[in-house]
């Protein structure tokens, strides 16, 4: 009797420890390489930030304001500027497209928030075309009120997810393509000179089709939308610091002429 | 009884620390040592190798055209025996001071002696005849006195500074072929490569030692990835379009491009397989890019991996042509894989890190590759050339602290290697370098502005 | 009729009794034979212990004077005796002389001695300078009985190419060289067991094609050690090609490795 009883009681407990081994085993989540949210600790309460710029989109030449509020902050750090006060505003000229990254830490952890800023330039790098200069096209209007209105979409380092920043301006775009049904979008794939030439026109090529994913998801038929990779053949710029490489990280959006 | 049951139990807990510990160690150090363990990639030590005395060839006239020709020729003659590997070259400061122009000048007695104690003579006379150099080359057995020549040869072409060149080229090849044990000479091979032409990049060809360095295409966009054909009468790359990067075709015996069928996608990195007759390469025209093989007109593609993430930079095994190693993004940063030609038997090479641009050895045996085992956002490691053994899975580092190292191409003797390298990493400062298969003797072949080299077959 | 009957049982009693008889013997003779299939000598362990035998290192070196060769040098003077005898009375009264009196009355040796020197010295001028005891090779056209050889010396031993072809030797001794070179090097790289195969000696036999390649492998003379003959059968084995003929289809080749492990 005790042996039959010692029998069923061995092989529930095995079946529940193959049933929670199991559970363990279940696939986890791919995690995002953009790793600094650091999970608060259950102590302190998390700092929180918010970062805006005010214009979004300048000529080269012209200023914006940044203007960010924390909370629970200690610290607070932003890309290109440096140590900030919790709270604050700063005018700055940036010379080309730039996202301000914002970093505040506190004793609940730390967090981050960013904006893209567009600066227009005279000449824009349309890579592939062979006329650069961009008139009125008829249906399709200008470049200029293009890309006014339609942001590149920007990645981390050796990825193709979007962020949600990137998220933002696909739906931005998406909806600029609805009012303009017209046009139709040539994505371009880029990537940082880093990395090898050959392997980077498909990271490339992944970028343009992330962003011509959610581009569809938007509503945007597929026919409108053509994409090219270029890998790292095509640079925006030439530094050798995270802020070029960062430019240089994109899916372009181009009127497909 | 609990407590000393406890007690045995955590000094047999630390014990086993130390031993796991040790073992770790062990186990940390032991891949360092087999990597630097016979790892024979056949350079041969100095003792290994034949003595060879290279004589300065005599002029038949003393005008000043012969004397630049064969100053040319003795120089392309000496490196290109230097270069072969297999040799132990008598330095000229301890030669004889003689230059014998026939076997009849001969005195083996002074070559074979202290201090030259030379094995094997090359030796010659050189003339220009009717707008013609004309060589006549000589190779002795210095300790044969009963029959010393192993062979002599005669070259006749244009008078030209290139043809002294190439006539030094052929008789260094004839000697390594007949002194090399099977190995073969690569003084008559070209190196094809990617030159930066402004905001462009066109294809270039040169010779094995740098020399010779002209255009072979002007396309006026980016070309990349220039492969040549086994039989050297077609080169395959990939070249940007209106509709991105797509496979291009130049024929060298036409000089000028011949038609590759273009796909929809980004169709790059071609390569071709030791029969000439099949190409492989990267294609995302199913939307994900993917090895695929077809002839080579571009005819009966088919597709070869069929997994999520990008596939790219095929490489197949030139002494077998049936397996293909190439480079794969699907479990995150690209790793180096081989598989059968089929598809089948998927092995995955590398364990970590940023491994791209494989080249595989001619006999078979290793994978040549770039590898940043550092990997990582912000400031990555280096980036350099490593080599590794099919079989057993082991490499080893060939290049150290030069900056960024790329795209390895085999000689086809299997002795030399050539790459990409930038000293500080910027783009534009690439060059192309050659060492021997062993990491040593490590030089630069080009200027600034050039990159992606890929050997010849023969 | 009963007289078979009687015999018949006893006969099939026997009869039964024998054959379990040859049957049991049969099944242990089996057994034993068996035990010998499935237990044969671990040959393979043999020679894998690198820990005990020679360095990683090839420190091959050609042309080096072999004191252990020596006794070869017998046979040449045998040879040259003929061409060298005129020289030779000369020397004998140089020898005469030298004041050791008692040495030469109670060693009539001695006496030969010199004769045996002077024709190796007047050997020497006519090769080149090197002091090369190495002659047994085709540089001496008067070495006739000898086949041309071309001698190696190994990180643990002597290795003796000789090719079966005279006039293919004495042309293209060079090549015997390259042949040499290229085995011993493979060779250093092997590990045969040294305790089983000090002073061992084996001998391999093989063809070499018009094309370099490799024909026809086989163990000439087995040294007694396992490990000595599959690590010279290896060292052959692992070669591509040793580059193509000078001259001729095919040669024979014999390779003769000496163990001396130092």
């Amino acid at each position: 009797m005790t042996l039959q009883a010692k029998f069923w009681k061995g092989a529930t407990l095995a079946v529940a420890l193959s049933l929670a081994v199991g559970c363990h085993h279940s696939k986890q989540p791919l995690s995002n390489t953009n790793g600094l949210d650091n999970a608060p600790t259950s102590e302190q309460p998390a700092p929180t930030a918010t970062l805006t710029a005010d214009p979004l989109a300048i000529d080269i030449g012209q200023s914006l304001v940044l203007n960010w509020r924390t909370t629970n902050a200690t610290s607070v750090v932003i890309d290109g500027i440096g140590p900030v006060p919790v709270n604050g505003t700063q005018t700055v000229s940036p010379s080309n497209s730039t996202t301000f990254r914002l970093v505040a830490k506190g004793d609940g952890g730390s967090t981050e928030a960013s904006v893209r800023v567009t600066v227009r330039v005279p000449v824009v790098p349309v890579a592939g075309d062979s006329t650069a200069n961009n008139e009125a096209g008829g249906d399709m209007g200008t470049d200029a009120a293009f890309h006014q209105n339609v942001q590149d979409v920007f990645f981390d380092y050796d990825s193709f997810d979007l962020r949600p920043d990137a998220q933002q301006a696909a739906l931005n775009a998406a909806r600029y393509l609805a009012a303009h049904p017209a046009i139709k979008v040539l994505i371009g794939g880029y990537c940082d000179d880093r990395g090898s030439a050959e392997y980077n026109i498909t990271l490339g090529e992944n970028r343009a089709n992330a962003a011509r994913t959610a581009l569809i998801s938007a509503g945007v038929p597929a026919s409108r939308i053509r994409v090219v990779s270029y890998g790292k053949e095509r640079q925006f710029c030439s530094e050798e610091n995270e802020t070029c490489w960062q430019e240089n990280r994109r899916a372009q959006f181009n009127i497909d002429r | 009884m609990m407590q000393s049951l406890l007690r045995s139990a955590v000094l047999k807990s630390s014990s086993k620390q130390y031993a796991l510990a040790f073992a770790v160690l062990c186990v940390f150090f032991s891949p360092l040592l087999r990597a630097q363990d016979t790892f024979h990639l056949e350079a041969t030590n100095s003792t290994d190798r034949i003595r060879i005395a290279v004589a300065a060839f005599k002029p038949q006239s003393a005008d000043p055209a012969t004397s630049g020709y064969k100053n040319t020729f003795d120089t392309t003659l000496f490196a290109d025996l230097s270069a072969a590997g297999i040799f132990d070259i008598v330095s000229k400061s301890l030669l004889p001071p003689s230059a014998p122009g026939n076997q009849a000048e001969m005195n083996l007695a002074q070559w074979s002696a202290a201090p030259a104690s030379a094995a094997m003579v090359a030796f010659g006379n050189l003339a220009v005849q009717n707008g013609h150099i004309v060589v006549n080359g000589f190779l002795d057995d210095a300790k044969n006195t009963q029959f010393p020549q192993v062979f002599v040869k005669q070259y006749s072409e244009e008078a030209s500074d290139d043809q002294a060149r190439q006539i030094a080229h052929r008789f260094a090849d004839e000697i390594i072929a007949r002194l090399g044990g099977g190995g073969v000479g690569i003084a008559e091979t070209k190196i094809y490569y990617v030159k930066q032409t402004g905001q462009n990049k066109e294809i270039w060809e040169m010779d094995y030692d740098g020399a010779n360095q002209h255009a072979l295409t002007h396309l006026g966009t980016v070309s990349l990835s220039p492969r040549i054909s086994p039989d050297n009468s077609r080169l395959a790359f990939s070249a940007l379009g209106r509709e991105g990067f797509q496979i291009k075709m130049f024929s060298l015996l036409l000089n000028r491009m011949v038609t590759f069928p273009a796909a929809g996608g980004t169709n790059l990195s071609p390569a071709w397989a030791p029969g000439g007759n099949q190409i492989a390469f990267s294609s995302s025209r199913t939307g994900d890019p993917e090895i695929w093989t077809s002839d080579a007109a571009g005819n009966i593609a088919r597709r070869v991996t069929s997994f999520r993430g990008p596939d790219v930079s095929p490489v197949w095994n030139p002494k077998t042509g049936a397996q293909i190693a190439w480079i794969s993004g699907r479990t995150g940063l690209p790793q180096l894989y081989i598989m059968d030609a089929d598809g089948s038997g998927v092995q995955r090479m590398t364990d970590g890190g940023y491994a791209t641009s494989p080249s595989w050895s001619p006999n078979g045996q290793f994978l040549a590759f770039a590898w940043d085992r550092k990997y990582g956002p912000g400031a990555p490691g280096g980036q350099d050339i490593y080599v590794m053994e099919i079989t057993s899975k082991r490499w080893i580092q060939l290049t150290h602290d030069i900056g960024r190292c790329d795209f390895p191409s085999w000689s086809p003797d299997g002795r030399h290697i050539v790459f990409a390298n930038t000293p500080d990493g910027k783009a534009a400062h690439t060059r192309i370098m050659t060492m021997l298969a062993d990491g040593t003797q490590k030089r630069a072949l080009t200027g600034s502005g050039a990159d992606m080299p890929n050997w010849s077959w023969k | 009729m009963s007289s078979y009957a009687h015999p018949a049982p006893l006969q099939q009693k026997i009869g039964g009794g024998f054959v379990g008889a040859v049957l049991l013997h049969i099944a242990v003779a089996g057994i034993l034979v068996g035990l010998a299939f499935l237990h044969p000598f671990h040959s393979k362990s043999w020679g894998e212990d690198a820990s005990a035998a020679g360095a990683i290192q090839a420190t091959m070196v050609n042309a080096i004077p072999l004191p252990p060769k020596a006794p070869p040098v017998d046979h040449a003077v045998l040879a040259s005796e003929d061409v060298t005898k005129a020289p030779a009375p000369p020397v004998k009264e140089k020898t005469a002389p030298p004041p050791k009196p008692t040495d030469i009355l109670i060693k009539n040796k001695v006496d030969t001695k010199p004769l045996k020197v002077a024709p190796k010295e007047n050997l020497a001028p006519t090769k080149h300078p090197q002091p090369t005891p190495e002659s047994p090779k085709a540089t001496t056209g008067d070495a006739a009985t000898q086949l041309p050889q071309a001698i190696t010396q190994a990180v643990n031993g002597t290795a003796t190419v000789t090719v079966q072809s005279r006039t293919f030797g004495n042309r293209y001794a060079y090549y015997l060289r390259i042949v040499g070179g290229m085995v011993t090097k493979n060779y250093n790289e092997q590990h045969p067991d040294p305790r089983t195969s000090q002073d061992k000696s084996v001998t391999m036999l093989f063809d070499i094609q018009r094309d370099g390649t490799i024909q026809n492998l086989r163990l000439e003379t087995s040294s007694g050690s396992p490990s000595l003959d599959a690590a010279a059968k290896r060292a052959i084995l692992e070669i591509d090609s040793f580059g193509p003929l000078p001259e001729g289809d095919h040669i024979t080749i014999e390779y003769k490795f000496d163990y001396h492990h130092p």
